[in-house]
């Protein structure tokens, strides 16, 4: 349990005013590099990384913990307003945000999306800081095995986001899977499926394919419609504020979804985005009206937001307890830890326990600044909702351009990106919808890695996924939630033809 | 005559311009621009954070900025090969790293570059290697460990931060050199070396062998215990642990490095006038205490000897690829 006396140590080491004014500058910036595609968090902490060499430890860790906050915030801004993912974690936001923003409904959205990050961002920094001490070794328990079994739980979360056909679902899925194939082979290091290429060795960027897959195909449908009706007004209006019954409704939400993304935080490796997706899914999957989600539902971009922003807290817990960081940006907060001395791992919490309070704190104190510094973003949103098409769009193909490539700096990476875009559009056509080809395309490498390292491990035998209570469960439930799946689209082809029969 | 004023001022700047563009590479007044240094790895990892504490040390003995740029992928070969195509007129540089420099064109044949294709400057830091094992393994020296090995091949596992890296090449040698097959034991990779720490924990493996640094913590707090270290002397830190040489194994001398590497064809000025630069940053106290606290050893190596030692390295592993049939056509 929390130790008070040591809290308030670390009370004092947090409340100076150039500790907090670094977490104050980090979520600005943070924030600006959100609201930036291309420019991810990772980026964000690495150019502020250097500055913290020359700063005590605490504002230095105020000013990274700022920005990791931030910007896992910010991307969903742009995710809602222009259908394109400022940063990997908001691909789940598109997918009602968007429908929402061009329903009117911008200013829900994005309040939506900002709540919910504020109030998953609390709730699961609290877990991270009572039951610190507990599961300290929590991450060890999980080993090939167990993490296999937690991804093919997460894969049957296509089910959830195939929309009407599970069919259509899968073969969107299909294309994730054998794209995220491209690159290195995670065993023996050898390349594949490069075709000559040097750059596709470093596989596809999840920017280059979310940008492509989301932003580009919305550009091609939206612009037709505009030159077809010669209408180039825009949205115009960002719609009522959200109410606080409104907000306060979603609670079982904030929870479920909180719960699901803290989970996936505390694994190393997995990061934020299968977290949203997780948070998405776990929305909807529990919501009175799933029917809307994909459509313009509150509930999607609360699910999505509240799943990638509980990654916070919990992914700091296997960085400082064991040294093993949970995702990149957690891993640059460890860099900076190590410069100042600070090692994180098993002694940390023994040489320095105040200071690990402190960084949990330290985030509380970034939340809050987000929660206001992203207020203010959401009233500058409506330049966007009142620009018109024939200018709004030719920038956001700019932004896509330019956002991709400054990922990594190579040519590559915009061609594929507009390759994604047009097969995108074509899926589009078809009907098959976008979402699982993104789940598929994050969860495929992990899948890979850890069946393949797994069956290495066990030296080819399959009983090591039924070896440990938790793979027994979380590969049960995957099976539970994949037979649910079924049966809904089942029994909701038989409404639809009962419906069309009874017109 | 404003029009003239204007066409005056235009012309001059494009006369400027165009003397700044065409001018030849002058070592005299090098560098008279910002430098590019370029990092073939992800941003926060280790050689990044050597690279970004190089960069704010050294520009004040270069006299110009220095900007990390982060290029990665295929373990360091597309930074590389981006780099390499850089003019040799210094203005771009790179972080030399063992991994992207050495092991990735040792085991890949069409990586598109080997040593010769680039200019050693200088090798500004290393870190040791240690063999670990759990705390509570029953293995307490490398004989217990070797022996097992022996009895039981092909039983014990490693856990390794993926085939090529340091780490893999590490047991590889060991085996080699105590006589043992390449497949006496199991190699198990994983996506970095912490990861492969937590393997090792976690029971997936039995043994490892790691950075230094990544081994620390978890030598102090009691939960791995160092068999061997690949340093010449014992660490003044565990002067318990035994090192390889004493241990019999001079051979298994394998070490991380890091420096500043060029394109080849760098002018010999420049190269010299970073190598003095290096050896200058070096001598800060500033660098030093950065240095050793993400883990390396200050170790100073000039541009000769850093290309004697950077061949020799490839040498070896190269060998070593062939000998296991990793290498990659």
């Amino acid at each position: 349990m929390v130790d008070l006396d040591i809290l308030f140590q670390s009370l004092e080491l947090i409340l100076q005013w150039k500790v907090v004014a670094a977490c104050l500058a980090g979520v600005i910036w943070g924030m600006f590099v959100g609201v930036t595609p291309g420019l991810t968090g990772i980026m964000a902490v690495v150019i502020a990384l250097p500055l913290t060499f020359f700063m005590d430890p605490q504002s230095a860790i105020a000013l990274l913990l700022g920005i990791y906050v931030t910007a896992i915030y910010g991307g969903s801004v742009t995710a809602i307003m222009i259908a394109t993912p400022g940063t990997p974690n908001a691909a789940a936001t598109v997918l009602d945000g968007y429908p929402l923003a061009r329903q009117g409904k911008a200013r829900q959205a994005l309040e939506m999306a900002l709540y919910a990050s504020f109030t998953a961002g609390i709730l699961s920094t609290v877990v991270a800081l009572v039951i610190f001490p507990i599961v300290a070794n929590f991450a060890l328990e999980f080993g090939a095995a167990e993490v296999f079994a937690v991804i093919v739980f997460s894969i049957t979360i296509i089910a959830g986001v195939s929309g009407e056909s599970l069919l259509k679902g899968l073969i969107a899925a299909s294309f994730g899977f054998l794209i995220a194939m491209i690159g290195q082979d995670p065993i023996h290091g050898s390349s594949r499926f490069t075709f000559g290429v040097h750059d596709f060795q470093a596989g596809m960027h999840i920017l280059t394919l979310l940008v492509g897959l989301f932003t580009i195909p919305e550009i091609i449908v939206r612009g037709v419609e505009a030159y077809k009706s010669r209408d180039a007004v825009s949205v115009g209006d960002m719609g009522p504020r959200m109410t606080f019954r409104q907000f306060i409704s979603y609670w079982p939400t904030y929870l479920r979804s909180s719960a699901g993304g803290s989970l996936l935080g505390a694994l190393p490796g997995l990061g934020g985005s299968p977290a949203a997706f997780l948070g998405y899914f776990l929305a909807q999957r529990f919501s009175k009206k799933p029917e809307e989600f994909g459509e313009g539902s509150l509930e999607g971009v609360a699910g999505a937001e509240a799943g990638n922003n509980a990654v916070c807290g919990p992914a700091l817990v296997p960085m400082m307890s064991l040294g093993i960081p949970g995702d990149t940006t957690t891993a640059v907060l460890m860099g900076a830890l190590v410069i100042h001395g600070l090692n994180p791992g098993p002694m940390l919490f023994e040489s320095a326990p105040e200071f690990i309070y402190s960084v949990f704190l330290l985030l509380f104190v970034a939340l809050i600044f987000l929660f206001f510094v992203g207020t203010g973003v959401i009233r500058m949103a409506k330049w966007v909702v009142r620009m018109p098409t024939q200018i709004l769009f030719p920038v956001v193909l700019i932004l896509a351009t330019y956002g991709t490539y400054a990922v990594r700096g190579t040519m590559v990476d915009v061609i594929s990106m507009y390759a994604v875009g047009f097969l995108g559009f074509l899926l589009r056509i078809q009907k098959i919808p976008a979402a699982p080809f993104a789940i598929a395309f994050i969860l495929g490498p992990l899948f890979e890695n850890a069946l393949r390292k797994a069956l290495i491990i066990s030296g080819g035998s399959l009983d090591i996924f039924f070896s440990s209570k938790i793979s027994i469960t979380f590969l049960t439930l995957a099976a539970l939630s994949a037979g649910a799946s079924a049966y809904l689209h089942w029994r909701l082809k038989g409404t639809k033809a009962a419906k069309i029969i009874t017109d | 005559m404003r029009q003239t004023v204007k066409t005056r001022l235009l012309s001059t700047a494009i006369v400027a311009a165009a003397a700044i563009a065409t001018a030849p590479v002058m070592a005299g007044d090098y560098p008279n621009k910002p430098i590019k240094l370029v990092v073939a790895s992800g941003a926060g990892g280790s050689t990044d954070t050597a690279a970004r504490i190089m960069a704010i040390n050294i520009q004040d003995h270069i006299g110009q900025p220095i900007i990390v740029v982060n290029k990665k992928g295929a373990s360091g070969g597309i930074g590389i090969n981006y780099a390499l195509k850089a003019k040799p007129d210094g203005y771009m540089l790179m972080e030399g790293m063992i991994g992207g420099h050495v092991l990735h064109p040792a085991m890949n044949a069409s990586s598109g570059y080997t040593p010769a294709d680039y200019a050693p400057i200088a090798m500004t830091q290393m870190n040791p290697n240690v063999l670990v094992v759990k705390a509570d393994s029953p293995y307490k020296t490398l004989k217990d460990l070797l022996d097992a090995i022996k009895a039981n091949p092909g039983k014990l596992k490693f856990s390794h931060a993926g085939a090529g890296s340091i780490h893999f090449f590490g047991i590889h040698l060991l085996l080699k050199k105590a006589g043992l097959a390449k497949d006496a034991a199991v190699s198990i990779p994983y996506k970095g070396g912490k990861k492969s720490m937590a393997g090792l924990l976690r029971g997936e493996a039995q043994f490892h062998q790691t950075n230094l640094v990544s081994a620390i913590g978890f030598m102090e707090a009691g939960k791995v215990r160092a068999l061997a270290v690949t340093t010449k002397k014992r660490l003044k830190a565990f002067p318990d642990v035994p090192t390889y040489t004493e241990l019999g194994y001079p051979g298994v001398d394998i070490f991380g490095w890091r420096g500043v590497i060029g394109p080849k064809g760098l002018p010999k000025e420049i190269v010299d006038k970073w190598a003095k630069a290096v050896q200058d940053t070096m001598k800060r106290k500033g660098w030093k205490k950065m240095v050793k606290a993400v883990g390396d050893v200050p170790r100073y190596m000039g541009p000769e000897e850093f290309t004697k030692h950077i061949e020799n390295d490839f040498k070896r592993y190269r060998e070593m690829a062939e000998d296991l049939g990793i290498l990659v056509k």
